[in-house]
């Protein structure tokens, strides 16, 4: 009783990602059903769209550095309440997340203002959307490691240093190894997070660079054909080859 | 000694993300403040005497129903999502092996796609010339296409799509925890399915619902895609008015000022949240 329940409710939240991948096969610019035919000439067009190749791009690079600094400052910033004992730990961790509560168009906004009042040359430039992505995607890194180095034993670390390894040693060859699945899944997302973010981009695109987000929302503003369907059908199939990835690398890394 | 080389460390492990957090949280709600203290108007120039026009500005009729609409968008996602995440987080916890796996990840993968392709599969199912509008007109049951986009049905249909996932998981999240002895004991002291829900279930999962609530209805306040992709102009939320008012009137002040407020807000939904929990928790 309870499936015949819920049945409904999946297709409501797969109705919207259901009906663009369907869009993107349209032989014509009107969605019909049933389709007359399916064609592939929108993925073909999609790549004479230069701007919206170069958003794939864009965004890609703009993920990629947004998950390492995420990586770089979020992995310690994760060890340090759940291993040390200081005081506001708490409310720290509670800061920690705040980014993501926070409307993204509200902080880009305080951003842009920051930037034009403090460092006027960053305006203009590649450095904000970096910043700005590295920012959202780090709560998520430090929740999702803290919850892994919760999981392992510390005793293991006080074993290796007992043992007289130093403490860098001891991270790199005892804790990391220890967290790496939650770590590789966290990557991962960082990644999806970034890539699929769009208020925090808005105030940071320009004519040559954009995000494909902001990309494939101009597009739509401007024309009305399954092209951006194209774009984000693709996105979807990348995303999915990701998480399958990342799903895999965390099974063959399990003891 | 030692306790002075812990403190020393544990600050060098927090530089890095302390210095993230500075730069790009602290100082642009330090310089929102600033910019919000600054004489408003189309065009400002940003300088001046310190003023407080920009918030006197907020109290115009135009402002008061745009956080007003905002704030019965935001309710109504809470509402809806409260309602039908209960369904889908109790299936999820009650279901074991291969169907548990498949809901987890049907109900997960939505978050996995941009909100932007989500608000426009959202344009082409209920646009002018959108499915649904052509399969009624297909069915005879209307003349011409009925609007169905730009309103804020709409707006709220698209945001408990968006959002629908996150308060599952938060209540699926309590559920599982919950030992299934309790609902056992309730249904062998002969309660109905029904009873044993409402006196012992619902009440022990309320914690997960609340935060959950909470979660949907900030993110729904903040959310900017979907109401400027469904909303249109008819259906200006503060999100939007601050994006139209940073890039098109000018008027950086007001766009601080309303960001600010908006921020407030938000602050003042999750000091209700915290008081409810703790009164929750002493009865």
């Amino acid at each position: 009783m309870m499936q015949a329940l819920v049945a409904p409710l999946y297709g409501f939240l797969l109705a919207a990602p259901l009906i663009v991948v369907y869009y993107s096969f349209s032989p014509g610019v009107v969605l019909e059903f049933p389709p007359k035919e399916l064609t592939l000439r929108w993925y073909a067009n999609l790549f004479e769209q230069q701007r919206l190749v170069q958003a794939i791009g864009v965004s890609a690079f703009v993920a990629t550095f947004a998950t390492v600094v995420a990586l770089i400052a979020g992995v310690p910033a994760a060890y340090a309440p759940t291993r040390g004992r200081f005081v506001g730990r708490r409310a720290l961790a509670a800061l920690f997340l705040t980014p993501l509560v926070l409307p993204g168009l509200v902080l880009a906004l305080g951003l842009l203002m920051a930037m034009s009042t403090l460092a006027p040359g960053l305006v203009g430039t590649v450095w904000p959307l970096l910043g700005a992505h590295g920012l959202i995607t780090l709560p998520w890194v430090i929740r999702a490691v803290s919850a892994s180095l919760e999981t392992t034993d510390p005793h293991l670390e006080d074993a290796a240093r007992g043992l007289g390894a130093a403490p860098l040693a001891t991270f790199f060859l005892v804790t990391l190894p220890a967290i790496r699945p939650g770590v590789t899944a966290t990557a991962a997302f960082a990644f999806i997070v970034s890539f699929g973010n769009f208020a925090l981009s808005m105030f940071f695109t320009s004519g040559t660079v954009t995000t494909l987000p902001v990309a494939i929302f101009e597009y739509i503003d401007q024309f009305q054909d399954p092209t951006v369907a194209a774009a984000s059908t693709l996105v979807i199939v990348g995303t999915a080859a990701l998480v399958g990835l990342a799903a895999r690398l965390r099974k063959t890394e399990l003891p | 000694m030692h306790m002075r080389r812990n403190t020393f460390s544990t600050s060098l492990l927090l530089l890095p993300s302390g210095a993230i957090y500075a730069a790009l949280l602290l100082a642009p709600v330090v310089l929102l403040l600033r910019t919000s203290l600054l004489p408003e108007g189309p065009g400002a120039p940003l300088e001046g005497a310190l003023s407080l026009s920009s918030y006197a500005a907020l109290a115009d009729h135009y402002y008061v129903t745009i956080f007003a609409r905002t704030l019965r968008i935001a309710a109504l996602t809470t509402l809806f999502c409260l309602v039908l995440g209960y369904p889908l987080a109790l299936s999820v916890s009650r279901s074991r092996g291969t169907w548990r796996g498949l809901q987890l990840l049907l109900l997960v993968s939505p978050l996995f796609v941009s909100v932007v392709v989500r608000a426009y599969g959202w344009v082409l199912l209920l646009g002018n010339r959108g499915l649904v509008n052509a399969a009624l007109l297909s069915l005879g049951v209307i003349d011409a296409p009925i609007r169905l986009l730009h309103s804020e049905t709409a707006v709220v249909l698209a945001l408990v799509e968006a959002l629908l996932p996150f308060m599952a998981i938060s209540i699926l999240a309590v559920l599982d925890r919950l030992a299934p002895e309790l609902e056992e004991a309730a249904r062998g002291l002969g309660a109905s399915r029904l009873e044993t829900f409402r006196h012992v279930t619902l009440p022990l999962s309320l914690p997960g619902a609340l935060s959950g609530a909470l979660l949907v209805f900030m993110v729904s306040m903040g959310s900017y895609a979907t109401p400027a992709l469904i909303g249109g102009a008819r259906i200006r939320v503060v999100v939007t008015e601050i994006y139209t008012q940073a890039t098109a009137v000018f008027n950086w002040p007001l766009a601080a000022s309303l960001s600010l407020a908006l921020l407030a807000l938000a602050l003042a939904v999750a000091q209700l949240a915290r008081k409810l929990e703790a009164r929750g928790l002493e009865s």
